[in-house]
């Protein structure tokens, strides 16, 4: 193969970039999980409260 | 699965893609490395079209998820969709950053370059990374968070205008430019037989990896959201509960006062 360290260069990027931000992805997701309360964790529960409603209003005390 | 139980922004679906996703790298690498044919005119260098190709691919597409998620938050005032364009966007940077590592680097052997200031598609390129890493700048600006979500929207939206200028760069300015022409037309291609096949294969797998990342990404966004709004919701309630035993301490030292 010609110019393999330019070709493996770019794979090699590509993929550690790509690896690393999921990573990245995956424990930010687990620690901020982790700091919201049960209740609140359930994006896919919560659609009433995201879709169609713009930044829902607080909760009063 | 109950709220307490969710301890991650996994779910069964990501999962899946993520399975998916992980053998399809391992075919595609197989595809571009064991299987295809070095290119009649570049060679083995052809090989690294099949990742910079779809990265390219990839970040359009993300900035124009951002583009159309500012639309409908403008015009549904939509948190969701707002979400929805800022984890778009902050994965097209990703994107659109490996498609110019990986031009520049194919670039060297090729027009013996990493860089060339006077193309217009890199250059082009080149704007719309600075765009976008500028409207994930205007995100974090601390204001309301409606006009915070209106900012970004038209931010997101002007700088889509740049995605066409991008593409059809090459065209338009045929003679500043060191890229050939579109390969892939809608009326047919140059490419064939693997090649073609191996460069398809990676659009798939890395629209696939992009929508494994922004499931995750978005869910990432919506809980910020909820540490934002129940975090100051908190505070606000920590605050009221310190004023009312304040009033309450100087309405008790009233009446003693008055009782004597």
């Amino acid at each position: 193969m010609t110019h393999s360290g330019f070709i493996f260069a770019a794979w090699g990027i590509v993929l550690a970039v790509l690896v690393l931000y999921s990573v990245h992805l995956v424990l930010r997701g687990r620690s901020l999980t982790n700091a919201v309360e049960p209740e609140h964790r359930r994006w896919l529960d919560s659609g009433a409260e995201t879709k169609g409603v713009s930044h829902p209003p607080r909760e009063q005390p | 699965m109950s709220p307490a139980e969710v301890t991650s922004t996994g779910s069964r679906g990501t999962r899946v893609i993520g399975s998916i996703v992980l053998a399809g790298i391992v075919f595609h690498v197989l595809l571009s490395f064991v299987w295809s044919d070095p290119d009649a005119d570049q060679g083995d260098l052809v090989r690294i079209m099949y990742v910079h190709v779809p990265s390219a691919w990839l970040a359009y597409m993300a900035f124009t998820v951002t583009a159309f998620g500012g639309v409908m938050y403008l015009w549904k005032r939509s948190l969701w969709w707002d979400l929805v364009a800022g984890a778009s966007a902050e994965i097209g940077v990703v994107f659109c950053a490996l498609a110019l590592v990986t031009g520049s680097i194919w670039g060297r052997p090729t027009w013996g370059t990493y860089w060339e200031w006077t193309d217009v598609r890199i250059v082009t390129t080149l704007v719309l990374l600075l765009l976008y890493i500028g409207y994930l700048a205007v995100r974090r600006i601390p204001a309301d968070p409606h006009q915070r979500s209106r900012r970004a929207a038209v931010v997101g939206i002007i700088a889509a205008l740049n995605i066409p200028i991008v593409r059809f760069s090459v065209d338009w300015w045929a003679d500043r430019t060191l890229h050939q022409k579109a390969t892939i037309k809608l009326g047919g291609t140059e490419l064939d037989g693997l090649m073609l096949f191996a460069l398809f294969f990676g659009l798939i797998l890395f629209t696939l990896i992009y929508a494994w990342m922004m499931i995750h990404r978005f869910r990432i966004a919506w809980l910020d959201e909820q540490i934002d709004r129940h975090g100051l919701d908190a505070a606000i309630a920590e605050r009221l509960a310190e004023s009312t035993s304040d009033v309450t301490r100087a309405v008790g030292l009233t009446k003693t006062g008055a009782d004597l």
